[in-house]
């Protein structure tokens, strides 16, 4: 059972900015030598603050970004890299479902149509059953198949969305922070539903989030990315129990209901991006424990028991 | 959930309809299309029937618009002449639109050195005066009805291949483009399917305002003698063979500038009606 059904390894992605006519080009390290694995039946919440390059992974994986370098492996099979012809046959083992629920549906296009999109691209038969069947088991009311987008609320579309993700039954989907647009009221009815899904379907997700609490309570492992480096990986007990890295526990410490009045420390220090990017270690600029060291030496991941693994000097 | 019946058409329509003077422009459009198609059952002189004995009547009930200095009725060439300015004025259009349509969607989508090429031919093509490069291509191709069509499309195509482009730039980001992507569909779905279907209310608002400048564009030319030629007649023609009668025969000018004037005038209003009622920005 401990087929890996994802494997990233080492990818890195720079996006250069438009240098206009007579300014130069920069270029930004969005994802900077990421690996992780994900096993099958599995899910690995990938967390980190916004522009941490947690979203450029994601689509890396279901390629919609190519890496600069490094590859990802579904099920075996090398899949960055490989043109579009050669892709298409993979594309609907693996889906992914956005933030906003309203910038990913068609607003010219009927809600039936949408989901059944995916099937009809692979030539699927009897589409129209199965999007009914899948509207039905997402929650959504039957006469939701002739309606438009805009006639629904942003759960009820993220619903849509969901639906839209898995109809095709892919293995493995990317789910890219699904519920941080909703209302709170709405939030747990989606995670739930997810959770639920993945267990009726056998899914693999890797969840993309910056909100611990509900990393938490779906995630089994979690990586902890800062600006496009992982700095911490583990299982979610073992992260929440013994945060290792000052990053992970400034996270931890910044949710009220987890670890209230010991933020005061890590917030008062300036976020300067300049430096992060200087051969020593990325948090550098905003640690509260930074020694010499820290600034001139990039750490390495290091495995500390039980394959919870940190890239920290500092040993606690 | 409201608004069961909901469709693009229905909100725009339900907009427009409140615009009067839009429907004014959309009733003088439909009008004249139908008094075009119709010239054959509503005229009683053939438009190139010469009458001398009656030549420079002015208008009356047997002459409604008066005759000109060969004797044929004004009238009748004016409705005749309406098939020629209005199908000029939509294959042009048709023309014009395709092209920029179809590059500006490549444009926009694929970008990089396509969408630098393509750009770049627009902003050669917008450099040089449009009525010079017209008056080139004319004295190089010759004076035609057809040749008139040709021309105006191949050199009214750009201000819509960047309008097309820049919403392509921006919807091609969409997340719902996106998810169609790892869904596998293809680029040409992905551009017809998901793109061109948002992209198409200005593209129709452009048709319109175009409709009504080629009208006036190939009035212009047929009046310079580089448009439509004789014996076929167009606005532009009756108008220009009037002008030598100017002070004799009024008429002769009057009715065919008077027919130019509002039919551009309608496209116009129509055009600008449609452009609020598209726009998503403006709604009560």
């Amino acid at each position: 059972m401990n087929n890996k059904l994802i494997v990233v390894k080492d990818i890195k992605k720079t996006f250069k900015t438009a240098g206009g006519f007579f300014g130069q080009a920069k270029s930004v390290y969005a994802v900077n030598r990421v690996s992780f694995e994900i096993e099958e039946g599995k899910t690995l919440g990938l967390v980190g603050e916004s522009g941490c390059g947690k979203t450029t992974v994601g689509k890396i994986i279901v390629n919609l970004e190519r890496p600069d370098s490094g590859q990802v492996v579904f099920n075996g099979k090398k899949i960055s890299g490989l043109a579009e012809k050669e892709l298409r046959p993979l594309r609907n083992n693996m889906q992914i479902i956005f933030q906003d629920p309203f910038a990913s549906l068609n607003p010219r296009i009927r809600i039936g149509k949408a989901i059944g999109e995916t099937l009809k691209i692979y030539g699927v038969s009897d589409i129209e059953k199965k999007v009914r069947a899948m509207i039905k088991e997402v929650g959504l009311p039957e006469d939701t198949y002739y309606r438009y987008p805009h006639e629904f609320s942003g759960g009820q579309r993220q619903r849509i969305c969901i639906a839209r993700a898995l109809v095709g039954r892919p293995k493995f989907v990317v789910c890219d922070e699904p519920i941080s647009s909703l209302d709170v009221s709405i939030q747990s009815q989606i995670i739930n539903l997810l959770k639920d899904l993945k267990k009726a379907l056998n899914l693999t997700y890797l969840f993309i989030s910056h909100d611990l609490r509900v990393v938490k309570n779906i995630c089994d492992n979690i990586s902890v990315m800062y600006f496009g480096n992982i700095v911490e990986e583990g299982t979610t007990e073992e992260i929440f129990a013994m945060p290792l890295h000052p990053y992970t526990r400034l996270l931890i410490a910044s949710v009220p209901s987890m670890g209230a009045g010991k933020k005061e420390k890590y917030f008062n220090r300036p976020i300067d991006n300049k430096t992060a990017n200087a051969g020593g270690c990325a948090f550098y600029t905003r640690c509260p424990n930074r020694q010499d060291k820290c600034a001139g030496e990039i750490p390495e991941l290091v495995d500390r028991g039980k394959g919870h693994r940190v890239a920290c000097h500092l040993n606690y | 959930m409201q608004n069961k019946n909901f469709s693009i058409g229905g909100v725009i329509w339900g907009k427009l309809k409140k615009n009067k003077l839009a429907l004014i422009g959309a009733g003088v459009v439909i009008l004249l299309s139908i008094l075009a198609l119709a010239a054959p059952f509503l005229t009683v002189y053939s438009p190139g029937e010469q009458d001398i004995g009656n030549r420079l009547l002015a208008p009356s009930a047997q002459h409604l618009c008066g005759t000109d200095e060969l004797g044929r009725d004004i009238f009748s060439r004016m409705l005749y002449g309406a098939r020629v300015s209005l199908s000029v004025g939509f294959i042009a259009v048709f023309i014009s639109t395709f092209i920029g349509v179809a590059l500006g969607a490549l444009a926009g989508y694929f970008g990089g050195l396509l969408d630098n090429i393509i750009m770049r031919i627009v902003d050669i093509m917008l450099s040089i005066p449009n009525l010079y490069l017209i008056l080139m291509m004319i004295t190089f191709f010759g004076p035609s009805i057809f040749n008139v069509m040709l021309i105006i499309g191949l050199t009214s195509w750009m201000d819509l291949a960047r309008m097309v482009r820049a919403e392509f730039l921006s919807l091609k980001h969409r997340e719902y483009v996106l998810s169609a992507r790892v869904a596998g569909a293809s680029n040409s779905r992905i551009i017809f399917h998901h793109i061109l279907r948002n992209a198409l209310s200005p593209v129709f608002v452009s048709v319109i305002f175009g409709v009504g400048g080629a009208i006036l564009l190939e009035s212009g030319l047929s009046f310079l003698g580089l448009g439509v030629q004789p014996p076929d007649s167009s606005w532009g023609i009756i108008l220009s063979s009037g002008k030598d009668y100017i002070d004799k025969a009024w008429w002769l000018t009057f009715f065919p500038g008077l027919a130019i004037f509002i039919t551009v005038l309608s496209y116009n209003l129509l055009g600008e009606g449609l452009r609020d009622a598209v726009d998503p920005r403006l709604v009560e």
